[in-house]
C-alpha cells in the first residue's frame, strides 16, 4: 500500500472518528449520564431544588 | 371477595394487560435481590441502605409462563417521604406519577429479623386498599436470631397472603410466583382503627378527595391519612395540587386541633404503633434468651472508636496490596501482547500514516488503558465483597464521626462511597439526602473521591516513579492510600468550608441502619465486577479509541518538513501547539507541553491522560519496536536534558489529578442534578484551582527541599 493511499485512508478514519464523537456527544440519550446503574433524571427533584 | 374493575381487568386472561406489581419495603430488606431473582435482571444490589434511588421495571413469569410486570421501588420506612427517592415510592403507589401507571397489586417485602419495625410501612400499604402479598425475607437470619414468626397467624390478622422467603438463596420463589399469579388475591383491609377524635377529619378529607380531586375511593383514605401526618406531602405534590375545597378542609381541621392543643399527627402515628405492637406480640416469638448476635460481636471491634479505624486501615491496605500483587501477571501479559500486536503490524505493513494511526494511535491509546483492566476488576471485586458482607455500612459509621464534624450528612457516605467507583452514580445517589443544602454540598465534594478513572493515572505515575520500575510494593500501596486519603480528606475539608460559608445549615443527624453481616453473594459480586469491567473495556473500545484516533491526527498534523525528528514533528503539530500554549500555566507545577496535551485531552475523561501519553510518547519513539509506556515516560526529557518524569513530578501529577475536575460527564450530571450551570462551573473552578495551587506548593516545596 503506497504512502499516499495510507494517508488518504488514515484521514478517512480520522474523519469518521471525529464525526462519530460529535454525533455521540450531541445525541439525546434515553438515560443521560446514568453511568450504567444509577437511575435517571428526576423532574420532581429539579422542581424541589428550584424551590 | 369481588375485585374492583380496574384490578380484575388487569388479572383477566387478556393478553394485552399484564398484572403490575410494585415491590416496596424498608431500605436494605432485599427488594433488589428479590427483583433480580423474579425478573432475571441484574440490578445492582448491596448490603446497605440506599442502593436503589429510582424505580426499575422488569418482567417476571409465573409458573405457567404468564408475564407479570414488577416495579422495584426505592426503599422507604414510611409513605411520609423525606427524600426525593422516597417520594418516588410514595408517588408511584399513590398514582401521582405521569410516567408510571399505578400498580394493580403490591408486593410488600419485609426483613423478618426486624418485623415489628417493618410493619409500620406494611400498615400504610394496607391502607391503600389494594391486593397485597407480604414477603417475609431473610427468614434464615430470623431463625438464627432465635425468632419464630407465626405466618398463619399473621395471614389471618392481616387478611393477605404471607410468603416466607430467602431471596438471596432463591428460596420461597415458587410459592411467591404462585401467589403472584393468583387471580383471586384478596383486597387488603385496614389493619387498624383511626383514633376517634381524628376519624371525622379522615372521612371528610377522603370524601373531598374523591369528589373534588377525582381520587379513587380506595386511595382517598390513604391520601387523607398522609395529608394529616405528612406535611411535606402537601408541598411536594406540586404538579397535582390539592383542590381549594380539600385544602380548606385540611386547614380547617388543623386550625381546630391547633386551637385545642391536639397533636393529631402524633396521635395517628402512636395509634398505628399501638396496633403494630399488639400484632407483633401475637405473631413473633423469641425463643430462649437472645444474647449478642455474631454481627454484634463483630461490630464491637469493627465500629470501635479505635479498633474500627485500624480495621478500616487494614481493609484498605489489603485492597490495594491485592491490586498491586494479583494484577501484575495479567497486566504484564496484556502489555506484552499489545506490544507484540503493534510490532506485528509495524513489521507487516509498509511505513505510512495508516500504519502509524493503527500502532501509535489506536493500539497505543487503547492498549495503554486496557492494561489496567486486571486492577479495575480487582478493585470492584473488593468493593463488591465489602458491600455484600455489610462492612461498607460499618465504614460509613466510622467515617460519620469525621463527616458529622465537618457538617456532612450521614447519608452523604453512600454517594461518596459510590464516587470511588465513579462520581456519576455517586452524584445520583445524593437523591437519598433530604436537605437540599446537604445534598448540594455532597454533590460538590463527591468528585474529589478518587474514582476508578483516576486509577490508571496513579498506577502509571507510580510505575514511572523509579527509573528501573522496581518500586517496593508497600511503597506503592502507601502512595495509593495517600492519594485516596487526600481526595477523601479534601472532600471533608471542602464540605466543612461550604457548610460554613456558601451553604450554611443546621448540623445534620446521622440515622443509618447497620445491616447484619452476611456471607458475600459471590454471584452478585462477580456480576458487578464484570459489569464494571465491561463498562471499562467498552469505553476503551469506543470513546477512548475515538479520542486516540483524533489525538494521533492532532499529533501527526500538520506535517513537519522532511528530515524533522519525531520531537520536532510533535512540537509543531496541532496538539504540540496546544500544549505549548498551555505550558506557561503548568510549567510552575513541573509539567511541560507534552503533559499539557494530556491535561487538555483528559477533560473528556481522566483515563484519557494515559492513552494520550501513549500516543504522544509513542509518536516520539524512534525505531520499529514499540516501547512500554512506563519506559517511554522514564526516558522522556526536557529540552535541556533533565528527566521530565522525576519522582517529584509524578507525585505532583497525581495530586493534580486527585483534585482537578477532569471529567465532562460529571459536569453534565451536576448540571442536570442542580438544574443549572452555576454549580458545575463553580465546582470546576474550585477543584481545578485547588489542584493547581496544591501542585504548585508540592512541586516548588519539593524543589526547595532538593527533590
Amino acid at each position: 500500500m503506497s504512502p499516499q493511499i495510507q494517508t488518504l485512508l488514515a484521514l478517512l478514519v480520522v474523519a469518521i472518528a471525529a464525526t462519530w464523537l460529535v454525533v455521540r456527544s450531541l445525541a439525546k440519550k434515553k438515560h443521560p449520564g446514568c453511568g450504567g446503574d444509577c437511575g435517571c433524571s428526576n423532574n420532581e427533584l429539579k422542581a424541589k431544588l428550584k424551590n | 371477595m369481588a375485585l374492583p374493575a380496574h384490578i380484575s381487568s388487569g388479572l383477566s386472561a387478556s393478553p394485552a394487560r399484564q398484572p403490575v406489581y410494585a415491590l416496596v419495603g424498608n431500605p436494605n430488606c432485599g427488594k433488589s435481590t428479590l427483583f433480580n431473582a423474579l425478573t432475571g435482571l441484574k440490578q445492582k444490589v448491596g448490603n446497605y441502605p440506599g442502593v436503589t434511588v429510582e424505580k426499575r421495571i422488569g418482567t417476571a413469569y409465573s409458573q405457567h409462563g404468564q408475564p407479570i410486570t414488577v416495579i422495584d421501588l426505592p426503599g422507604t420506612y414510611s409513605l411520609a417521604a423525606r427524600s426525593p427517592d422516597e417520594a418516588v415510592t410514595r408517588d408511584v403507589l399513590l398514582g401521582r406519577r405521569n410516567d408510571t401507571a399505578q400498580p394493580d397489586r403490591i408486593l410488600c417485602i419485609v426483613d423478618a429479623t426486624n418485623l415489628e419495625r417493618n410493619l409500620y410501612l406494611v400498615h400504610q400499604i394496607l391502607d391503600l386498599g389494594r391486593p397485597v402479598i407480604l414477603v417475609l425475607n431473610m427468614m434464615d437470619l430470623a431463625a438464627q436470631a432465635g425468632l419464630e414468626i407465626r405466618i398463619g397467624r399473621l395471614e389471618k390478622e392481616l387478611g393477605i397472603p404471607v410468603i416466607a422467603c430467602e431471596a438471596i438463596n432463591q428460596r420461597g420463589l415458587i410459592e411467591l410466583k404462585l401467589a403472584m399469579s393468583r387471580a383471586d388475591l384478596p383486597l387488603a383491609r385496614h389493619a387498624w382503627d383511626v383514633p376517634a377524635a381524628i376519624a371525622p377529619a379522615v372521612s371528610e378529607l377522603a370524601a373531598s378527595l374523591v369528589e373534588s380531586d377525582r381520587k379513587a375511593p380506595l386511595i382517598a383514605r390513604a391520601e387523607a391519612l398522609l395529608l394529616l401526618t405528612d406535611q411535606d406531602s402537601v408541598r411536594v405534590t406540586g404538579s397535582t395540587p390539592l383542590s381549594a375545597r380539600t385544602t380548606e378542609i385540611l386547614r380547617g381541621w388543623q386550625a381546630r386541633w391547633s386551637g385545642e392543643g391536639t397533636d393529631w399527627a402524633g396521635a395517628l402515628v402512636s395509634s398505628r404503633y399501638d396496633a403494630i405492637g399488639l400484632l407483633s406480640a401475637e405473631v413473633i416469638r423469641a425463643n430462649g434468651s437472645v444474647g449478642p448476635s455474631i454481627s454484634d460481636k463483630i461490630d464491637a471491634i469493627a465500629t470501635h472508636a479505635l479498633w474500627g479505624w485500624l480495621v478500616l486501615g487494614a481493609v484498605m491496605t489489603l485492597l490495594f496490596l491485592s491490586i498491586f500483587t494479583f494484577a501484575e501477571v495479567p497486566m504484564n501479559w496484556i502489555d506484552a501482547h499489545i506490544a507484540a500486536l503493534a510490532d506485528l503490524i509495524k513489521n507487516k505493513m509498509p511505513p505510512g500514516d495508516l500504519r502509524d494511526l493503527i500502532t501509535d494511535g489506536a493500539i497505543a491509546g487503547v492498549g495503554g488503558v486496557l492494561v489496567f483492566l486486571p486492577q479495575i476488576l480487582i478493585l470492584f471485586f473488593f468493593i463488591g465483597l465489602l458491600e455484600s458482607t455489610g462492612y461498607m455500612a460499618r465504614a460509613a459509621f466510622i467515617m460519620d464521626r469525621l463527616m458529622s464534624r465537618v457538617g456532612l450528612n450521614g447519608k452523604s457516605f453512600i454517594p461518596m462511597l459510590s464516587s470511588y467507583a465513579c462520581a456519576i452514580p455517586g452524584i445520583m445517589a445524593t437523591r437519598t439526602i433530604e436537605d437540599p443544602k446537604d445534598r448540594l454540598v455532597t454533590i460538590l465534594v463527591a468528585p474529589l473521591m478518587s474514582c476508578s478513572a483516576r486509577l490508571p493515572v496513579y498506577l502509571l505515575m507510580i510505575a514511572a516513579l523509579v527509573p528501573d520500575g522496581r518500586v517496593p510494593v508497600l511503597t506503592k500501596v502507601g502512595i495509593m492510600i495517600t492519594m485516596y486519603a487526600l481526595g477523601t480528606f479534601g472532600a471533608f475539608f471542602f464540605a466543612w468550608l461550604f457548610k460554613r460559608t456558601l451553604l450554611k445549615g443546621a448540623p445534620p443527624l446521622m440515622i443509618m441502619e447497620l445491616p447484619p453481616y452476611r456471607l458475600p453473594g459471590i454471584k452478585d459480586v462477580a456480576l458487578h465486577m464484570f459489569e464494571r469491567g465491561w463498562i471499562f473495556v467498552r469505553r476503551a473500545g469506543t470513546v477512548i479509541l475515538g479520542i486516540s484516533i483524533i489525538l494521533w491526527f492532532l499529533a501527526a498534523y500538520p506535517k513537519a518538513p522532511e528530515g524533522a525528528t519525531p520531537t520536532q514533528q510533535l512540537a509543531q503539530s496541532f496538539a504540540g501547539r496546544a500544549g505549548h500554549t498551555l505550558e506557561p500555566m503548568i510549567k510552575p507545577i513541573g509539567f511541560d507541553w507534552q503533559i499539557g496535551i494530556g491535561l487538555i485531552s483528559s477533560f473528556a475523561a481522566r483515563e484519557v491522560f494515559v492513552s494520550t501519553m501513549g500516543v504522544v510518547f509513542n509518536a516520539e519513539a524512534t525505531g520499529d519496536n514499540t516501547v512500554p509506556l512506563r519506559t517511554a515516560l522514564v526516558s522522556a526529557k526536557w529540552p535541556d536534558g533533565r528527566a521530565l518524569f522525576t519522582p517529584l513530578v509524578c507525585i505532583t501529577l497525581m495530586i493534580f489529578y486527585v483534585f482537578a475536575m477532569q471529567c465532562m460527564s460529571t459536569i453534565a450530571v451536576v448540571k442536570r442534578e442542580t438544574n443549572g450551570w452555576k454549580w458545575p462551573i463553580f465546582q470546576t473552578f474550585y477543584m481545578t484551582g485547588t489542584a493547581w495551587i496544591l501542585s504548585f506548593i508540592v512541586y516548588q516545596g519539593g524543589r526547595a527541599l532538593g527533590f
